[in-house]
C-alpha cells in the first residue's frame, strides 16, 4: 500500500519537474529570444546594403551588426545565404485591427480614440506581418473635418492588445478635407444625415471654429491654473474631451494627419495651421502635391501617398504616379501608405513602383515604406532601419524586396519571430484537420432548414476598390 | 411524459393587509432530497416554510400541526434558481406608428421603438439615463416572468432593458401582485451596453460609445466635487445645476453601487475593465463568452462575471458565396462551453444568468457547462448562492437555510439530469375562468397521481386581461379542492372537477362546462360605448332567486337598479342618473355568459352598448 502511494508520488513529482521545464522554456523562447541571422544581404535604409552580413538580436533589439558574429549561447540561428534583410515596413495609413473606422455622427470627433476599439486578433494583422510590415498608424476615418485620435501599433498578433501599443509614439488626430467630410458621396443615403458641411468652405469654417473654440477653452484653463496657484477659490471649467486634443495640437504635442487630395484644400489646411500656430505633421493621400510641393515643404509637413491609385472619384482625377518623386525633390519627406487591409501586405511593390516611375533612388524607395513614414510618426529612433540599438523589427525576405519575385520567409518584432513561412506551410495540414473536426461540433452546426446566411460584412471575395478610408459607410448602405 | 413538478412561494412571502389575500401561510415539504447549496444534500428531509420564511430544513424536522404537508417522495428542493442578468417584468412598448425604420427599404432609422422607461426629469435622452430604475419600471404583468417561473428561477436582476446608459438594476421575486410585494433590492447596480446608436445621431459607433461614456463620468466628476464644495460651503458660490444623470453615475464613482458592463469577447472584456480602472470603479462583467482568457486580470482586479447561459451556435448553414467562417469563429463558439470550468479553476468569481436565452435552455445549457468541465456543485451555486452573493442579497436568499426568504425550486429528480423530460412544465395554466371551472385546468398531472397536495401561483389570461393567481388544495383523481385567489382579490374557494372524458389534463366540456346556474351576482367592471365615445362604468350586482339587485356606476355617478329581474342567463333594469342636473331615465339588459357580461343601455337620447368582466372567481 505504501510502496503503491510511493510510486505514485514519485510519478507526480516527475510529472511536476516535466511542467516545470517545459513552462520556462517556453517564456524563455519569447522574453530572451536571441537571434542570429547569418549571412544575409542586408538593406539597412540608413547605411547602404551590407553583403554577407550577420544580424544578431538580442533583448529584442538589434544587438550587433557585422561579419561572422558568434551566436551566444542558447541563441537561434538563421542562415539567410541568398537572402535579403530589411526594416519592418511602417504603414503610416492604415485601418486594420479596428472594430469601428468612422464615427459618422459629427464634423468634429476629435473627442473619439482609435485605441478605445482595437482587436488584435484582426486575421489582416498576420497577412501584414507575411508581407514585412510591423508597425501600423491606426487612423480614423476621414468622414469628418476634424476625426479621431490615432493609435500607432507594433504588430504583435498573438499578444495582448496592451503590447500592440507603440512605446512612446507621439499621439496624433484625424483630419480630412475634401468629398469625404463634406459627404459628397454619402447625400441622399438613407440613413447618413446630411451633415453640415456640404461645401470645401464649410469644412475650412468646421476646423477653424474648433481651434477657436479650442483656444478659448485653453484660456479657460489657463486662468483657472493661474487663479488656483494665488490660492483663489475658483470652480475648475467643465473638461472637454472633444477641446482637449485640439489644445494638444495648437501646444505641439498631438501630430496632425490630415486626408487631403487637392492643391487648394492643402494650402487652406496650411493656412490655418499657419494662423493657429501648429504644424501639420503630414498630409494624407496628397493627390495634387505634385501642385504644391514647395509650399508643403516651406511648412514642414509630411506626406504619405498612393504610389499609383487614382480617378476612383472626382477629386482623385489629377493624380499622377510622380507625385512622391517630385515632393520628394521638393524637400518633403516622403511616405508611401496602403489605407487598405490588401494593399498594405504589397507596400514594397508599391515601393518599387516609385523607382520605376519617378526614377527615385532603391534606398530612396525603401526609406518611403520604412524610415520615412517612422519619422512622419515620430518612431525613427526605435524602427524605419537596421541599426545597433533600434527595435528588431525585421523581415528576411526570399529575394531583393523591391521584386515581384520577393517573399517574406520572417518577420520579427521586437526580436519575437511572430511570422514564418515555414511553420505557416507547416501547419496547415493540422489546421484544416482541426477545422474539420470543429465543424462537426455541435455548436457549429447549423440548425436545420434554414436559409443559408448573407455574405457577412467584410468577407466579400472581391476587393471593393474603393476609398478605405469610408469604411462604415457600409454599415449604412448595406 | 411530464414527470416531474415545481414549486415557488413567493407570491406567499407578503405580509397581509386589510383587503388583501388570505393565504395559506405554512407549508412542509417533507420526504424530499434537499440540496441546500450552503451545506451538505440531505437525502431524506423536512422543509418548513412560513409566512414566507424558511423556518426549519433537516432530516429530523417535524413538521408543525398547522403546515400543508407536500409529499416530496421522488423530489429534490433546491434554492430558488437566480438569473443575475434579465430585462424580467416590463411591459412591453407599443411600436412606433407607421412600422419604425423598416419603412425606407430596410434602413435603420432610429432605435427600433421606444425605450420601456424614461426617467421624468432627465437631462439626457431615453437610453442614456443612469439615473432610470427598474424598480419604477417593472410590472407584475410585464414580460417573461412565467416562462422564467416555470423554469425554476425564483429571484432575478432586473435591467431596464434599452440604450447604452440602461439605468440601475432591481432584484425581484418572479412573482407578486404589486411591485411593492417582488422588488427584493434597489438599486443594484449601474448598467452599461458599448452598443452604438442605430440611427445616425452620436454615437454611432463603438468609438464614439467610448467617448460619451468617458465625457460622462468625467462630467459626474465634476458634479460630485462641485456638489461637495457647495454643500460644504453655498455661501459666494453658484450652485449647481442639479442633474439626476450625473447623480446616478456620481453613486458608481463613489463605488456606492457596481457597475455592469456587457462584454463577451476578451477584447470587449478588457475595454470594459480599463474603462472601471480609468475611473476607479467597482466593474462587473455580463456575458463574459471569453473570460477565461481574461482571467487574471479578472481576478487582479477582484471584477466578478455574471456568465451568460446563452452559448453561441451557428444558427444557419453559411453562405456557399462568402468566405468560410475563421477557424477562429469555429473555435470561439466550443471554447464558449468551458468558460465556466476555466473561470472556476481560476477561481473567478461568477454566477450564471440566461443571456437572453430561454429560461428553460438556459438551465438546460448548464449541463454544457457540466459537460465541459464545470464540477456540478459549481454550476448549482453559479445558478443560485453566488448570484445571491455577487447581488448583494446572500444574507436573505440563495440557499436552503433557515431564515432566508423562500424560494426554493423543486424538481423530480436532478436539475441537470439531461434525461429529466419537460420536468419544469408541471402546471400549464391557460385558458379563461368560467363558471367555477378553470379551464382547461392542468395538464401534465396524469402520471402522477400520488401527489395529493399542490400549490402553485401563476398567470392566466382572461379576455385581453392577465391576472395573476395562486391556488393552493389538494388533488383527488376526480377533483382538484382549495384556495386560490385571483388578482387582489380575496381567496375563494375552488372546487375543479374532472372534466368529463378526460382526466384533469384533459380538454374541458368547453366554457361553461358547469351546470350551476348562470349566476349575476360580483362587481363587473365595464365598458361602455356610445357611438365613438367610451367610458368605464362598474355594475354591482346581487342575486337572489330572478330578483335582482345592485347599482350601476358611470362617470356621472352611481345609482341604485330598479325593476331588475333574472330570466334565464340575460337580466333586465332601470336606472336613473343625474346629467348636468337633468334627470335621465335609462333601461339596462343585458346577458351574461360565464364572468363576461354585454347588453345595451337604453335612454331618450339613444341607445348605448355595454361589455365587461367579472374579475373574480365565482
Amino acid at each position: 500500500m505504501i510502496k503503491r502511494l510511493t510510486n505514485r508520488l514519485t510519478a507526480l513529482i516527475a510529472l511536476l519537474c516535466l511542467v516545470a521545464v517545459a513552462l520556462p522554456a517556453r517564456a524563455a523562447t519569447r522574453a530572451a529570444g536571441d537571434t542570429l541571422i547569418r549571412n544575409a544581404t542586408v538593406l539597412t535604409v540608413t547605411n547602404g546594403t551590407l553583403k554577407n552580413t550577420d544580424i544578431l538580436i538580442q533583448n529584442g533589439k538589434i544587438a550587433r551588426i557585422g561579419k561572422d558574429l558568434k551566436a551566444p549561447e542558447g541563441a537561434k540561428v538563421i542562415d539567410a545565404t541568398g537572402k535579403f534583410v530589411m526594416p519592418g515596413i511602417v504603414d503610416c495609413h492604415s485601418h486594420t485591427m479596428i472594430d469601428a473606422v468612422n464615427e459618422f455622427s459629427a464634423s468634429v470627433t476629435s473627442m473619439c480614440r482609435i485605441q478605445d476599439v482595437l482587436n488584435p486578433t484582426d486575421p489582416a494583422l498576420y497577412l501584414q506581418l507575411a508581407g514585412g510590415v510591423t508597425a501600423l498608424n491606426l487612423l480614423h476615418g476621414s468622414a469628418n473635418a476634424i476625426g479621431g485620435q490615432n493609435q500607432v501599433v507594433k504588430i504583435k498578433f498573438g499578444r495582448p492588445v496592451e503590447e500592440f501599443i507603440f512605446p512612446d509614439a507621439p499621439p496624433g488626430i484625424k483630419f480630412a478635407l475634401g468629398e469625404n467630410p463634406k459627404r459628397s458621396s454619402a447625400r441622399g443615403i438613407p440613413g447618413i444625415p446630411n451633415r453640415y458641411p456640404a461645401t470645401r468652405m464649410g469644412v475650412e469654417e468646421v476646423i477653424r471654429d474648433a481651434f477657436t473654440r479650442a483656444r478659448d477653452y485653453k484660456r479657460q484653463w489657463d486662468s483657472y491654473n493661474a487663479a488656483k496657484a494665488k490660492g483663489e477659490n475658483v470652480t475648475p471649467p467643465r473638461r472637454d474631451t472633444q477641446l482637449d486634443p485640439l489644445v494638444e495640437v495648437l501646444e505641439g504635442k498631438r501630430f496632425v494627419h490630415s486626408h487631403c487630395y487637392r492643391a487648394e484644400e492643402i494650402l487652406m489646411l496650411i493656412g490655418i495651421a499657419d494662423d493657429f500656430g501648429f504644424k501639420v505633421r503630414t498630409f494624407q493621400h496628397t493627390l495634387e502635391g505634385y501642385k504644391v510641393a514647395k509650399e508643403i515643404a516651406k511648412h514642414g509637413a509630411g506626406a504619405s501617398i498612393f504610389a499609383d491609385f487614382w480617378a476612383y472619384k472626382v477629386e482623385a482625377y489629377d493624380a499622377i504616379p510622380y507625385d512622391a518623386a517630385i515632393l520628394e525633390r521638393a524637400g518633403v519627406l516622403v511616405s508611401l501608405n496602403s489605407d487598405d487591409d490588401g494593399r498594405s501586405r504589397r507596400l514594397n511593390i508599391e515601393a518599387a513602383k516609385m523607382m520605376k516611375y519617378g526614377d527615385v533612388s532603391e534606398e530612396s524607395a525603401l526609406r518611403m515604406i520604412t524610415l520615412n513614414p517612422a519619422r512622419q510618426l515620430g518612431i525613427d529612433k526605435r524602427v524605419g532601419s537596421i541599426e545597433v540599438g533600434k527595435d528588431a523589427d525585421i523581415a528576411i525576405w526570399t529575394a531583393h524586396p523591391l521584386s515581384v519575385y520577393a517573399r517574406v520567409d520572417m518577420t520579427f518584432v521586437d526580436g519575437d519571430m511572430l511570422f514564418d513561412r515555414a511553420t505557416d506551410l507547416a501547419r496547415r495540414e493540422a489546421l484544416a484537420k482541426e477545422r474539420a473536426e470543429l465543424e462537426k461540433a455541435d455548436p457549429n452546426r447549423a440548425g436545420e432548414g434554414g436559409q443559408p446566411g448573407g455574405i457577412p460584412r467584410g468577407r466579400r471575395p472581391a476587393y471593393k476598390g474603393e476609398d478605405n478610408c469610408l469604411k462604415g459607410a457600409e454599415e449604412h448602405q448595406q | 411524459m411530464l414527470c416531474g413538478w415545481l414549486l415557488s412561494f413567493p407570491a406567499w412571502a407578503q405580509s397581509e393587509r386589510p383587503g388583501d389575500v388570505v393565504r395559506p401561510n405554512c407549508f412542509a415539504i417533507i420526504n424530499a432530497r434537499i440540496v441546500p447549496v450552503s451545506g451538505a444534500p440531505i437525502e431524506n428531509g423536512t422543509v418548513v416554510v412560513r409566512e414566507g420564511l424558511i423556518v426549519a430544513v433537516g432530516a429530523n424536522v417535524t413538521p408543525p400541526a398547522d403546515a400543508k404537508r407536500l409529499d416530496g417522495a421522488g423530489l429534490t428542493v433546491y434554492p430558488g434558481l437566480i438569473d443575475s442578468t434579465t430585462n424580467l417584468g416590463y411591459v412591453a412598448a407599443t411600436p412606433p406608428a407607421g412600422g419604425g425604420g423598416g419603412g425606407r427599404g430596410g434602413f435603420p432609422t432610429a432605435p427600433s421603438g421606444p425605450p420601456t422607461g424614461a426617467a421624468p426629469n432627465s437631462t439626457r435622452q431615453p437610453g442614456f439615463q443612469p439615473e432610470l430604475l427598474a424598480s419604477d419600471l417593472v410590472r407584475s404583468t410585464g414580460e417573461g416572468l412565467d416562462a422564467a417561473r416555470q423554469a425554476g428561477f425564483t429571484t432575478a436582476l432586473t435591467i431596464p432593458r434599452d440604450g447604452m446608459f440602461m439605468g440601475r438594476s432591481a432584484v425581484i421575486n418572479l412573482a407578486g401582485d404589486a411591485p411593492r410585494d417582488f422588488v427584493v433590492k434597489t438599486p443594484v447596480a449601474l448598467h452599461i451596453t458599448f452598443v452604438p446608436l442605430a440611427g445616425a445621431s452620436y454615437p454611432s459607433s463603438l468609438m464614439g460609445v467610448f467617448s460619451l461614456i468617458r465625457q460622462s463620468f468625467f462630467d459626474a466628476q465634476r458634479y460630485r466635487d462641485l456638489e461637495a464644495a457647495y454643500r460644504k460651503n453655498p455661501r459666494g458660490l453658484k450652485r449647481p445645476e442639479y442633474d439626476p444623470s450625473l447623480a446616478a453615475l456620481a453613486q458608481a464613482l463613489n463605488q456606492e453601487i457596481p457597475v455592469v458592463m456587457y462584454a463577451d469577447s476578451e477584447r470587449e472584456i478588457i475595454r470594459a475593465l480599463d474603462l472601471a480602472k480609468e475611473f476607479n470603479l467597482r466593474g462587473v462583467i455580463a456575458g463574459g463568452r471569453e473570460a477565461d482568457r481574461v482571467a487574471d486580470r479578472l481576478k487582479a482586479s477582484n471584477t466578478p462575471v455574471l456568465l451568460s447561459l446563452n452559448f453561441p451556435k451557428r444558427t444557419v448553414a453559411p453562405n456557399p458565396e462568402a468566405d468560410p467562417e475563421t477557424l477562429e469563429t469555429l473555435r470561439n463558439r466550443v471554447a464558449a462551453l468551458k468558460t465556466a470550468g476555466l473561470l472556476a479553476k481560476a477561481g473567478v468569481s461568477f454566477a450564471f444568468e440566461s443571456g437572453g436565452a430561454a429560461p428553460a435552455d438556459a438551465v438546460s445549457n448548464v449541463a454544457k457547462a457540466i459537460q465541459n468541465g464545470l464540477a456540478p456543485d459549481a454550476a448549482l451555486r453559479a445558478l443560485t448562492l453566488s448570484g445571491a452573493e455577487l447581488l448583494g442579497i446572500a444574507d436573505r436568499a440563495g440557499s436552503v437555510e433557515v431564515g432566508k426568504i423562500a424560494n426554493l425550486t423543486v424538481v423530480r429528480g436532478d436539475l441537470f439530469d439531461a434525461k429529466r423530460k419537460v420536468a419544469y412544465v408541471f402546471i400549464t395554466v391557460a385558458g379563461t375562468v368560467g363558471e367555477g371551472t378553470l379551464s382547461p385546468v392542468f395538464t401534465g398531472i396524469g402520471d402522477d397521481a400520488s401527489v395529493s397536495t399542490l400549490a402553485f401561483s401563476g398567470t392566466i389570461k382572461r379576455g385581453d386581461a392577465s391576472i395573476n393567481i395562486s391556488f393552493s388544495g389538494t388533488y383527488t383523481a376526480d377533483e382538484i379542492r382549495g384556495t386560490g385567489n385571483p388578482g387582489t382579490e380575496r381567496a375563494h374557494p375552488v372546487v375543479l372537477k374532472k372534466a368529463a372524458g378526460g382526466g384533469p389534463g384533459g380538454k374541458p366540456n368547453g366554457p361553461g362546462g358547469s351546470t350551476e346556474a348562470v349566476n349575476f351576482t360580483g362587481p363587473w367592471t365595464i365598458t361602455v360605448s356610445l357611438g365613438p365615445q367610451q367610458f368605464p362604468g362598474t355594475l354591482t350586482l346581487r342575486q337572489e332567486g330572478n330578483k335582482l339587485t345592485g347599482t350601476l356606476g358611470t362617470p356621472f355617478g352611481t345609482s341604485d337598479l330598479s325593476n331588475a329581474t333574472v330570466t334565464g342567463d340575460t337580466f333586465q333594469a332601470s336606472a336613473n342618473v343625474n346629467i348636468s342636473g337633468q334627470s335621465v331615465d335609462l333601461s339596462l339588459s343585458g346577458k351574461v355568459q360565464g364572468n363576461r357580461i354585454e347588453g345595451t343601455i337604453g335612454s331618450p337620447q339613444g341607445t348605448a352598448t355595454f361589455t365587461g368582466t367579472r374579475p373574480q372567481f365565482q
